[in-house]
């Protein structure tokens, strides 16, 4: 008989999606998730990242493919508007699968 | 393991941002006035549709110039204000089919003698469902004050001795009227709050 403890395969773990697993990028793709789009002011205050922040994390997202940026004018005030593309709600959801996955098969 | 939706709490943000200026309750205000003119001229409610529409694109705008510099603009998939005018026009012309109906029935139709009391009882029923399920879905505890503001002035309308010179049509134009009180009186009193306690934030000049 094997003293030895069950071994749980958390190498998934390993293949979770970076541009997704950085929290500031999660709670971004989370919150545009939601709505159908909307602006940086939304986005920045429903997820509380600073401007600069927020920027970084649009900039890394847009250049997976996960979110798109237009940027418009509403009248005569400029506006950013953000939206999830469908790659990244997969991604999104994908994550999510994944990380409740190997949650689920941590002891205790 | 839970299956509760994890994004909720995201998604009734969403729904409370598209809420918290008060202007929906200014526009649900002035189509319940509307449909309740138009429970005393039918043929009104063939215009109501129209007023429908326009305050529809009137809601977009009031927020647009109200709360957009403020909280942020976001879309969502599914509209509050116009779910609630749509529920308004629903409780107005589902009633006066009800109405019709049983009019018809009974003789030439809309015959106040055959008008039953209780025409207040739908239309307010109609209009608590509605405003209960935007309560419960956007967690706004006014919403919760019109669902039973509504189930209890339609309980009134139809109960209360008004006498003779208040027939049973009146009695469902005055719910209306009253709803469109409560929600104009709560819905300023919300905007001058929104608007005192979120200032314009400088414009973004794109940010990414």
């Amino acid at each position: 008989m094997s003293d030895e403890p069950e071994r749980i395969d958390l190498q998934p773990l390993a293949n979770l999606d970076r541009v997704v697993h950085e929290p500031g990028r999660l709670l971004v793709l989370a919150c545009l998730s939601v709505v159908s789009r909307a602006d940086f002011l939304y986005v920045m205050r429903e997820t509380g990242l600073t401007q600069g922040n927020l920027s970084s994390h649009l900039a890394r997202l847009e250049a997976a493919g996960y979110v798109t940026v237009e940027k418009t004018f509403a009248g005569k005030v400029p506006r950013t508007l953000l939206q999830i593309t469908g790659s990244g709600r997969e991604a999104l959801l994908a994550y999510r699968d994944r990380l409740v996955d190997v949650l689920r098969r941590l002891p205790g | 393991m839970h299956t509760t939706d994890p994004l909720r709490p995201l998604r009734q943000r969403a729904l409370r941002h598209a809420l918290e200026d008060g202007t929906a309750d200014l526009v649900v205000a002035a189509f319940a006035v509307i449909v309740g003119g138009a429970t005393q001229n039918r043929s009104l409610i063939a215009l109501a549709t129209v007023y429908l529409a326009i305050l529809a694109l009137a809601s977009r705008f009031l927020r647009q110039q109200v709360a957009d510099r403020r909280i942020g603009y976001a879309e969502l998939p599914e509209d509050p204000p116009k779910a609630l005018l749509l529920t308004t026009m629903a409780a107005g012309v589902l009633t006066l089919g009800i109405v019709a109906l049983i009019t018809f029935f009974n003789g030439p139709i809309w015959n106040l003698e055959h008008w039953p009391d209780w025409t207040p009882l739908v239309a307010g029923s109609i209009m608590a469902a509605g405003f209960l399920v935007t309560a419960y879905r956007a967690a706004l505890p006014r919403y919760y004050v019109y669902a039973a503001a509504s189930a209890g002035g339609a309980v009134f309308f139809w109960l209360y001795p008004f006498g003779p010179r208040i027939n049973p049509s009146d009695r469902l134009t005055l719910l209306f009227f009253a709803l469109a009180g409560l929600l104009l009186a709560s819905g300023i009193a919300v905007l001058v709050r929104f608007v005192r306690t979120r200032p314009v934030l400088p414009a973004e000049g794109h940010d990414v």
